[in-house]
């Protein structure tokens, strides 16, 4: 028997896709999570625990940790990872993280930096600036 | 799509051979063509691989395709270490088992497009929750609507790719030169 | 063939989809010039957007530095250190402040008033601070009275003895002259902030979305209570929490009341106010701060300003044309 024809796409498949994107359209427009400490903070999470935070605007100049093998600094306008001994280096390669919700992620080393509300751009809950 | 179950013959084993061995390919293949994509963790992938675990499921049963998502996790133990082992478990694990059934009971409204997409979309799930529970972080979910996004995306290529492939690999089965379907019938005679 | 097109209209409707969630992300914006520095006795930052990256900011910290100069009674070359010191001085700024106050003094009943530096050097908040015995008070409030301030074109005179301290309005005033000085460059937007006086006008971006600007919680620090949005604009806080300090038990802030030489006891923690003046916003929150919230409004409407009030049970209330919203605990 002859089928030579292209399975066609069904109902099934359109209402799965439909359903996604619709999911996907409520994730874009929902407001981030918000937390409002004033200025940039960076959050230094170790073993699922939040080891330090560190408030990057306040910061005069870098600041370096070194936790399970990852190196971490910490600079006035971002933060990232220096260097790291786990094998794949995609955290490193994340690069610079500078506005909230950021976040480079060492999986081996159990290491997560991530910056949270930031006091100084606009999206959803963040200002760009402080009045006190 | 006929599903028979078979013991695992020496033919079947080299079959999953092969195949495996083509979904390590292309595994590496979509690392090495599309690094670090923007918006999106780097080490994520199009799941291209995926292709191959939705053809053995497909024809061969639910078991040898969990065969061939147990050998890429394997391998990404022995060459990545475990991490990424666990990460390629748990985001190959769910999608499998997504694929295993939409396959078994949605033919009638599922084409393989569909497929693609749930089991793109469940690779990333996985391991975007594998990433969180390793870490303990909640704010890794941030990436979840990019992941999303883009599983769908890649899903739809995976799934339209086998939408076209599948029913000519069918038709094919009844022409001898198609070793991998035939050999099966071959072995029961 | 049909199928064949409605797959392919499917896919470019997902590829398109794509591109309109890859675009949300990248909004043009315009090039940043970011600046940080510490100047008039606080941390002064700044965000400046321009189309082409020229710089503005260094500009900007030097005229911050020159007024400073100019209104800083701690700068003994500055004319408000001379005046302090003989009773007057000629300088178009400071004649300019001291006419502007005037009529805010007058109407707080001299609570806010500009030669309160007498009484406020014997509290010494700079530098810890300590409370002032009664007969130094007593002594240092019969020096505090605005209407012996005289102008004369760019000359001012004080009475003998008279201490001029501009430290309720010169943050205001830095805005001001900032967003003045970028508004007649190619700067497309600024936000600025001079410890906590904010100015902003135009746009960080091609979308034009107005600045959104917190006001810091009085009662936690590190938090804000509310957010106000405005497209062009000065925003000046008067707080009970920037510089304090506890003796016996009791807490004294800063925001003196000029009349009893004593921390003002209008039962608010913090007053935000919204002008399109810099100096103003800034006198004028003080000025609320002293005069309490009801007691403020008159004088609100007179400068066209708005203003958010928070008292020491946290009740929040708003007065005027104000875009303030509250932001969940944080």
């Amino acid at each position: 028997m002859k089928a030579d024809k292209t399975m066609r796409i069904k109902a099934g498949d359109v209402v799965l896709v439909a359903v996604l994107l619709l999911c996907c359209a409520a994730l874009f427009l929902a407001p981030h999570l918000k937390k409002q400490p004033g200025g940039l903070t960076a959050q230094l999470i170790v073993d699922g625990e939040v080891r330090e935070t560190v408030v990057l605007s306040s910061l005069d100049g870098e600041v370096t940790r070194t936790v399970n093998g990852c190196t971490v600094v910490f600079s006035p306008n971002d933060a990232r990872f220096e260097s790291a001994d786990c094998p794949d280096g995609l955290c490193v390669k994340q690069g610079r993280l500078k506005a909230a919700g950021d976040t480079a992620v060492c999986l081996p080393n159990r290491v997560v930096v991530t910056l949270i509300a930031d006091g100084e751009s606009t999206d959803g809950g963040k200002v760009d600036a402080v009045a006190y | 799509m006929k599903k028979k179950k078979q013991p695992i013959t020496t033919a079947m084993l080299a079959r999953l051979g092969i195949l495996g061995a083509l979904a390590l390919v292309l595994s590496f293949l979509e690392t090495v063509l599309l690094p670090d994509l923007p918006l999106l963790p780097p080490g994520t992938k199009l799941g291209l691989s995926n292709v191959v675990t939705m053809l053995t499921c497909s024809l061969f049963g639910a078991v040898p395709a969990l065969y061939i998502t147990a050998l890429k996790v394997l391998f990404a133990l022995i060459t990545r270490g475990m991490t990424a082992a666990m990460m390629s478990g748990a985001g190959g694990v769910l999608a499998t088992l997504g694929m295993i059934l939409l396959l078994r009971t949605g033919q009638r409204v599922f084409s393989y497009f569909g497929v693609g997409v749930l089991c793109a979309v469940l690779h990333n799930a996985g391991q975007l929750f594998c990433a969180c529970l390793l870490t303990g972080s909640v704010y890794l979910l941030h990436y979840g609507k990019y992941l999303l996004l883009f599983a769908i995306f890649t899903g739809s290529l995976t799934g339209l790719m086998l939408n076209v492939v599948m029913p000519r690999l069918r038709q094919a089965e009844g022409n001898s030169q198609f070793a991998i379907c035939n050999s099966q019938s071959r072995d029961e005679r | 063939m049909l199928k064949r097109k409605g797959l392919a209209l499917f896919l470019a409707a997902v590829l398109l989809l794509l591109c309109g969630a890859g675009c949300k992300k990248n909004d043009k914006t315009y090039a940043v010039d970011e600046n940080n520095a510490f100047a008039m006795g606080t941390f002064v930052s700044m965000k400046l957007y321009s189309d082409n990256g020229t710089k503005h900011s260094d500009a900007v910290l030097q005229m911050i530095y020159t007024l400073e100069d100019t209104i800083s009674w701690r700068k003994e070359n500055s004319p408000v250190a001379a005046l302090n010191r003989t009773g007057r001085c000629t300088d178009a700024v400071v004649a300019e402040i001291i006419s502007q106050c005037a009529p805010i003094s007058k109407a707080t009943g001299g609570r806010f008033d500009l030669t309160v530096g007498a009484v406020s050097t014997l509290w010494d908040f700079d530098n810890g601070g300590h409370r002032p015995l009664k007969k130094e008070l007593q002594a240092a409030l019969e020096l505090v009275d605005y209407t012996a301030l005289r102008t004369k074109g760019d000359t001012v005179t004080c009475a003998d003895g008279q201490q001029l301290d501009l430290g309720a309005v010169g943050k205001g005033l830095a805005c001001d002259l900032a967003i003045d000085y970028l508004k007649a460059t190619d700067v497309k937007g600024a936000v600025l902030s001079v410890g906590g006086s904010i100015g902003v006008f135009g746009s960080r971006d091609e979308t034009g979305d107005p600045w959104r600007v917190g006001i810091r919680d009085p009662f936690n620090e590190s938090g804000q209570f509310g957010v106000i949005t405005l497209k062009e604009g000065f925003v000046s806080t008067s707080g009970d929490y920037e510089k304090y300090f506890e003796q016996d038990g009791k807490r004294y802030f800063h925001i003196l009341d000029a009349t009893t030489g004593l921390p003002a006891k209008s039962g608010l923690k913090s007053v935000t106010v919204v002008c399109d003046n810099g100096m103003l916003s800034d006198a004028l929150s003080t000025a609320c701060f002293l005069l309490g919230e009801e007691a403020s409004h008159p004088l609100l409407e007179r400068y066209n300003a708005a203003a958010v009030f928070v008292d020491a049970e946290g009740n929040i209330s708003i007065f005027g044309d104000i875009d303030f919203a509250r932001t969940d605990e944080s």
